[in-house]
């Protein structure tokens, strides 16, 4: 008896020194994501924020906290995570409630946040080991597993995302033990890119282009998700944040911040979901915005400043805040807004008066279809020309409705289009290569 | 069905079985095995229960018969000659013969049926009912029928409870790819209740572990090369073929007795220990010795239900004794185990499916066993000529390689899709290497990483020290939860459990055993 006892407890000895490790692993052997530590270090660090923004990245990289302070008066934090959903929303204002009373806080949604409540596995290891609370972790990670069953991914972060490189563990062991000093080192490398400013607050350079990306990847209306309703998910992880800010005493918005237009036309369920989210909020007494249907006098058109069809450049990030912040002073006083939003999406639609995007999609022999995206009064025209491979053009056929051409692209060249609404004026960006060779020529880029 | 399942379900009957009273525990295994079986596919159950149900009344028919013929020739001793003595045990082992082959015929015609179907009505162009295999409908039948068998030998007494003859037909962790049960080996561990102990529960979780490691580190992991070469053979030159061959070797052993571990670890859990299936087959030294390491359950029930009872009929007593004066005495005592090799390993090729290259297969297989049968003499004799030199570990070396490499021939057509396949892929591993698809970097398309290939040649070099310690003799288990040095035993299997829980695969296709196919 006595050596069986003996033998339990070095079982369990055992056992609970592989649980040590095993999490040990999990908070000094994941990549570190350095803007995620530094968010978070400053977020336990400030006892002052009033109000509080907590989203993706569409928060981190367009909410400019200085602006928003001297729009509203208030202390402000961007507390947001690269592709987080409303579980990991759920566990980082649980943190941020703790040290702080925000009077405010704005819970920026996106499409990508609601159709789905399965978060990417990226997110938890940029948040989950530097969280405080182990108890907020648990919960946050059990809320994820319940949604994907990723229990062991999940559970054992280190192995999948281990540091790969000296530098790396370099740069994962210096973001825990000497943040400052480390960060500096990591901004310099990525100071091409971006800046972090603070207060969560992460400034994208301007310089790339969302137009090639677009051109390259919305060519389609894309795939509709379930659309009836919000995922159950989706409304239950609403409620419990709901809760969660009655219970802190904090005013809750939630803003559904916009993409750029030619993303939200590529998506069928884009209008339809938010739509419910719309409903949802309001059956459930929650003060939600949807931006994307903002009339200009309230938020003007950004798509000039996207750097990729979700993110705008610093500079947009400026003006979105601006507008941000002069329509959150208003809806905080309590102003009937409703006016600065198109009343249907058949409104909304047909504000959009220009083309945001064209595509080619081939047809039987030499024949090929024009498609463009754009509002639902606009005809566009095409215009069609060969590309050779030094740019020269020979046009094919000028501008005109018919969006079917039919002509034998010769090797090496590439069939362009171009749209415009009729008889209007054509976007320098709008257009689109179909070559000769489609898969060499997109595949590999 | 997951494999994390299977760990998780059988880790709480486990439990339940332990705190279970001692009466009831053989009935909670059976309630278990069958939730398992229902939870794994509810429509094959009745054919499990078909099975079970007419392998247990057959048994006790022929049981019956026989006690019937003993009563008789018991009560009636006295007035009975030797004639009618004889007649009567004549007519009963008719009556036997009759009971015992209309059992035999419909399992193994069920199986036949739920297994070949498709690929013979195919070969007429009709298309399949689309039969759906049940889950380990090959390891529950030879087990039944190996039972059977031993019944109407007389080998002991039928099981006359249905349940607890249900049991030994279902316990679930052998359900899935085996071993192979034998009645006599496993029906009274069942039965008889089990106490808990920690140090069976130590080893049977480090055996567990050893299994999950062989089949999601490496098998799971080797996987995708293996299926791209081989799907796509024609791609390929020798060299990266050849690769290919190894990963399989590697794939189907650490597959095969790597999920055999694991049930096996589970089963000890229960305090019940199942017939070992692998003896680290690649440590053979002839075709013969792999085959008495590999599959051994299986390997076991050809040798006692097919190769013995066909190597020792009368017509093969006949034809070596016509052998004897034409060939030679070494011949003609050889040829009944040559001809017993081709015929088991014909049937051992059709039973992994009924496809020209598994008959290639297992042809292959018995025609170098029956070789090796016909030239056993002329080899004893160079061994013993040669004794200095049989006895180095040299000559040891080089007899495990040439047994590696005869058994990886015969890997092309177990593995390859067609018996063409196989043939042209042997012909470009010797004729058309390409050695520059190696250097192009090929091996690291397939699906694998280099990250993969790191971790398989570490999980390979772990897999081979165990077993080169084994085949020296170490009980490896013991020395690992044994006593003595705590803080060296530790560091090993924390070492060896974070190196699995951080290499093992989760994603792809890869999961299912998959010798529970067969």
């Amino acid at each position: 008896m006595k050596h069986t006892a003996k033998r339990l407890a070095r079982l369990i000895a055992f056992g609970l020194v592989l649980l040590l490790l095993i999490t040990l692993g999990n908070v000094f052997f994941v990549r570190t994501d350095a803007v995620s530590v530094m968010t978070l270090r400053e977020m336990y660090a400030r006892e002052d924020i009033e109000l509080a923004f907590i989203g993706s990245s569409i928060v981190r990289e367009h909410v400019n906290p200085a602006i928003l302070e001297e729009k509203t008066g208030m202390k402000t934090f961007d507390a947001s995570f690269l592709s987080a959903t409303l579980a990991a929303d759920i566990a980082v204002a649980t943190e941020l409630f703790k040290g702080n009373d925000p009077k405010w806080t704005v819970l920026a949604v996106e499409l990508s946040t609601l159709h789905t409540a399965k978060e990417k596995t990226e997110t938890q290891f940029m948040i989950a080991p530097h969280i405080r609370d182990p108890r907020v972790t648990l919960k946050y990670y059990m809320d994820l597993c319940a949604q994907d069953g990723l229990y062991i991914d999940r559970a054992l972060m280190w192995r999948t995302y281990y540091p790969r490189s000296m530098d790396e563990l370099t740069k994962t062991l210096g973001m825990r033990f000497a943040p400052e000093k480390t960060f500096e080192k990591v901004s310099a490398e990525s100071a091409e890119r971006m800046t972090y400013m603070g207060a969560g607050f992460q400034r994208m350079k301007g310089g790339t282009s969302a137009e090639k990306t677009i051109r390259r990847e919305i060519i389609s209306t894309g795939e509709a998700f379930y659309t009836d309703a919000l995922l159950p998910a989706t409304q239950e992880q609403l409620l419990e944040f709901k809760a969660l800010c009655e219970a802190e005493g904090t005013n809750l918005i939630v803003v559904c911040f916009p993409w750029h237009t030619a993303n939200v036309l590529s998506r069928s369920d884009y209008l339809p979901y938010t739509g419910r989210l719309l409903e949802f909020c309001a059956d459930n007494g929650i003060a939600c915005y949807d931006l994307t249907r903002a009339r200009p006098s309230l938020m003007p058109n950004l798509d000039a400043y996207y750097i990729d069809p979700y993110h705008m450049s610093g500079e947009g990030a400026d003006i979105f805040s601006e507008a941000l912040g002069d329509f959150l002073v208003r809806a905080m006083a309590g102003e009937e807004l409703s006016g600065e939003f198109y009343a249907s999406d058949a409104e909304y639609l047909a504000s959009i008066d220009f083309i945001t995007n064209t595509w080619i999609v081939p047809g039987e022999g030499d024949a090929y279809m024009a498609d463009c995206s754009t509002g639902s009064l606009v005809v566009p025209e095409y215009r069609f020309e060969l590309i050779g491979a030094d740019g020269e053009s020979t046009l094919v056929r000028d501008y005109d409705t018919g969006a079917r051409i039919e002509v034998e692209i010769p090797d090496g060249m590439n069939l362009r289009v171009w749209a415009r609404p009729q008889g209007g004026e054509q976007r320098s960006g709008v257009y689109y290569d179909y070559p000769a060779d489609y898969a060499a020529f997109y595949g590999e880029e | 069905m997951s494999l994390f399942f299977l760990i998780g379900f059988g880790a709480l009957c486990a439990a339940l079985y332990h705190v279970c009273p001692m009466r009831g525990r053989w009935v909670l295994l059976l309630a278990v095995s069958y939730a398992y079986y229902a939870y794994c596919g509810l429509s094959a159950v009745p054919f499990l229960l078909l099975t079970t149900l007419t392998t247990w009344a057959g048994a006790l028919i022929i049981g019956r018969i026989g006690e019937k013929s003993k009563a008789e020739l018991r009560a009636r001793k006295a007035e009975l000659s030797a004639q009618d003595k004889k007649r009567i045990r004549a007519a009963a082992k008719s009556r036997q013969r009759i009971a015992f082959f209309a059992v035999l015929l419909l399992n193994f015609g069920v199986l036949a049926v739920v297994k070949y179907a498709k690929d013979v009505l195919g070969l007429f162009g009709i298309q399949s009912p689309g039969f759906l295999l049940p889950l380990g409908i090959s390891f529950y039948t030879f087990a039944s029928m190996g039972y059977l068998i031993d019944v109407y030998n007389a080998k002991y007494a039928p099981e006359r409870n249905p349940a607890r003859f249900a049991l030994f037909v279902s316990f679930f962790p052998q359900m899935i790819q085996g071993p192979i049960a034998r009645y006599d080996q496993l029906a009274g561990q069942l039965y008889e209740p089990h106490r808990f102990g920690i140090e069976s529960c130590e080893r049977a979780a480090l055996l567990m572990l050893w299994g999950f490691f062989k089949k999601k580190v490496l098998a799971d992991r080797a996987l995708p090369l293996v299926e791209s070469v081989f799907a796509n053979q024609g791609e390929y030159g020798g060299a990266v073929i050849a690769v290919a061959v190894l990963f399989y070797s590697l794939q189907q052993y650490c597959d095969f007795s790597g999920g055999i571990d694991l049930v096996a670890g589970i089963a000890e859990l229960f305090g019940i220990r199942l017939a070992p299936n692998f003896k680290r087959p690649y440590f053979a030294v002839s075709l013969g010795d792999f085959w008495r390491r590999w599959h051994i359950s299986l390997g076991a029930w050809m040798r006692d239900y097919v190769f013995y009872p066909f190597a020792l009929t009368k017509p093969m007593a006949a034809i070596s004794k016509k052998l004897k004066s034409r060939c030679g005495a070494d011949f003609a005592r050889a040829f009944p185990a040559a001809a017993g090799n081709v015929l088991v390993f014909l049937l051992v090729g059709i039973w992994h499916g009924a496809t020209g290259n598994y008959v290639m297969w297992g042809f292959y297989n018995g025609l170098i066993l029956a070789f090796s049968a016909l030239m056993e003499p002329r080899y004893r004799r160079f061994n013993e000529k040669h004794a200095a030199m049989v006895r180095t570990r040299g000559f040891y070396v080089l007899r495990v390689l040439r047994t590696f490499l005869i058994v990886n021939i015969g890997w092309y057509f177990d593995r390859a899709l067609r018996a063409g396949d196989a043939f042209a892929m042997l012909f470009k591993t010797v004729a058309d290497w390409r050695l520059d698809q190696i250097a192009d970097g090929v091996l690291l398309t397939l699906g694998v990483t280099a990250r993969d290939m790191r971790i398989l040649a570490v999980g390979t070099a772990i897999v081979f020290g165990v077993s080169l310690m084994r085949e020296r003799g170490a009980d490896v288990r013991a020395m690992l939860t044994g006593e003595k040095h705590t803080a060296v035993r530790w560091a090993i299997l924390m070492g060896f459990t974070l190196f699995v829980l951080g290499t093992f695969v989760t994603t792809g296709d890869a999961g299912g055993f998959m010798y529970a196919l067969f």
